[in-house]
């Protein structure tokens, strides 16, 4: 303690100028808006450079995950292409071939921030105005459904997740085609509930539930999950389903932006539809 | 004693208020060309006595600083600079000591050590000064140039008022 008080009183100056610099530099930069925004500009160069040299780190670690993935979903892609159609469903072909029009267009991006475990959980993706997504569109992941764009700025987008309380999604029953909508009530991640199926409709536990292409967010036929357990809730003409989800939306990296080419089309019917 | 703290007290509200309602509007009075400042209150720290403990002289010129920087509506600045100031007087001092050394009970001021001892003591240290001030004023040193130019303008016209303060006043120990 004497020493303490000892050097206090041979650099006691030195150390009460260490202390005030360190003051003003703090009142300079809290209270001053010049000197504020260089300094955070300056602490953003630095932080950002940071950041970015840890993405190149992990984003290296992951690689191999990364890989795995992107060649699955190769492969569901070759699947999916016409000339896989081509040998399997020749009469389709003659059909259909040559009306075959772009409806829907797929745009890779990176998913930057992700929540689940709110009651209104969102996703922030890497994607944005500049790549002309707009709010309404739909995303998805390469197993499944994952939610729907509801703001975006010039490099993000905000995505509304299923897992929103606020979320409500057309969604059908593969198998036999009774579609209803599809919310989150129980805040579990693994679990959302379809609800507004006819009573009349037949069910069976493991029937798989997908997207029905009613609305023009997102074309039929994207896996959601499967039926858990139905039941009617009392005095109600409808089935309540709890739903599966096939999705993990806990640990999504890459989603897909869905983009309906002929959206405005669709809107414009829709619109007429209901001035008559 | 007591006469060297009113004498001190005073020229420290004489400084801050000739600083802030004369000395402001004057160095502010051209558009877009604000080189030219005058910066008198340092000169209250160059003038307070030998024997002040050094710690109390850095704590002074934050206090003369941050009372700047009210009315100068930049927080932090000018305390900034003070505290730079007062903290560096010392090595100044020792650095110019006379031979013989210094006699505790004296101030720095032209009546005692003549006015060539204080012109080089007060350039150096209002040099100092204006430099810590127009680097932390710009925040980065992208504009040297324009901080060096700043300096040394409002050094020269600076130094002249110290000068015409140390012929009007001629302030003792």
């Amino acid at each position: 303690m004497r020493n303490l008080i000892l050097i206090f009183i041979k650099y006691g100056g030195f150390i009460l100028f260490l202390l005030l610099e360190g003051l003003c530099f703090y009142m300079v930069v809290q209270y001053n808006k010049k000197q504020n925004q260089i300094f955070f500009s300056s602490a953003n160069t630095i932080s950002g450079f940071l950041y970015s040299q840890m993405d190149e780190v992990t984003k290296f670690w992951n690689l191999s995950a990364v890989a795995d993935s992107i060649s699955r979903e190769n492969a569901q892609l070759y699947a999916r292409l016409d000339n896989a159609r081509l040998i399997q469903s020749p009469t389709r072909d003659t059909m259909f071939y040559q009306d075959t029009l772009m409806m829907y267009e797929f745009m890779p991006a990176k998913v930057r921030n992700n929540s689940i475990s709110s009651h209104n959980n969102f996703l922030t993706i890497e994607l944005g105005e500049k790549q002309k997504v707009k709010p309404g569109m739909g995303v998805v992941s390469k197993s499944g459904l994952v939610g729907v764009i509801n703001k975006c700025t010039e490099h993000f987008a905000s995505v509304m997740s299923i897992l929103n309380k606020e979320s409500r999604i057309s969604a059908a029953v593969r198998r036999n085609g009774y579609h209803g909508f599809l919310v989150w009530r129980n805040s579990d991640p693994t679990q959302t509930t379809l609800i507004d199926i006819p009573k009349h409709a037949d069910l069976v536990k493991g029937d798989t539930i997908q997207t029905s292409g009613y609305s023009s967010i997102f074309p039929e036929g994207i896996m959601i999950g499967t039926i858990e357990d139905f039941y009617i809730e009392p005095g109600s003409n409808f089935y309540t389903i709890d739903v599966a989800l096939g999705n993990d939306l806990s640990n999504i990296k890459y989603v897909y932006v869905i983009n309906n080419l002929l959206k405005n089309e669709l809107e414009e019917l829709k619109n007429e539809g209901q001035d008559e | 004693m007591n006469s060297t703290v009113l004498a001190n007290t005073l020229r420290f509200l004489g400084l801050v208020f000739l600083q802030v309602l004369v000395l402001k509007r004057f160095s502010l009075g051209w558009e877009n060309f604000n080189y030219f400042n005058i910066f008198l209150y340092p000169l209250f720290i160059m003038l307070l006595p030998l024997r002040i403990p050094h710690s109390l002289l850095v704590g002074l010129g934050f206090v003369l600083g941050i009372g700047i920087d009210i009315f100068y509506d930049s927080p932090g600045v000018h305390a900034s600079a003070g505290v730079f100031t007062a903290f560096i007087r010392p090595f100044v001092l020792s650095f110019m000591e006379p031979r013989g050394g210094y006699n505790v009970n004296h101030t720095p001021t032209k009546a005692r050590f003549g006015l060539s001892w204080f012109l080089i003591y007060s350039s150096v240290l209002m040099f100092a000064h204006l430099f810590f001030y127009f680097s932390v004023e710009a925040f980065t040193f992208y504009y040297i140039g324009d901080i060096f130019l700043r300096t040394v303008s409002s050094f020269f016209i600076s130094m002249i008022f110290i000068i015409m303060y140390q012929f009007i006043f001629d302030p003792r120990d």
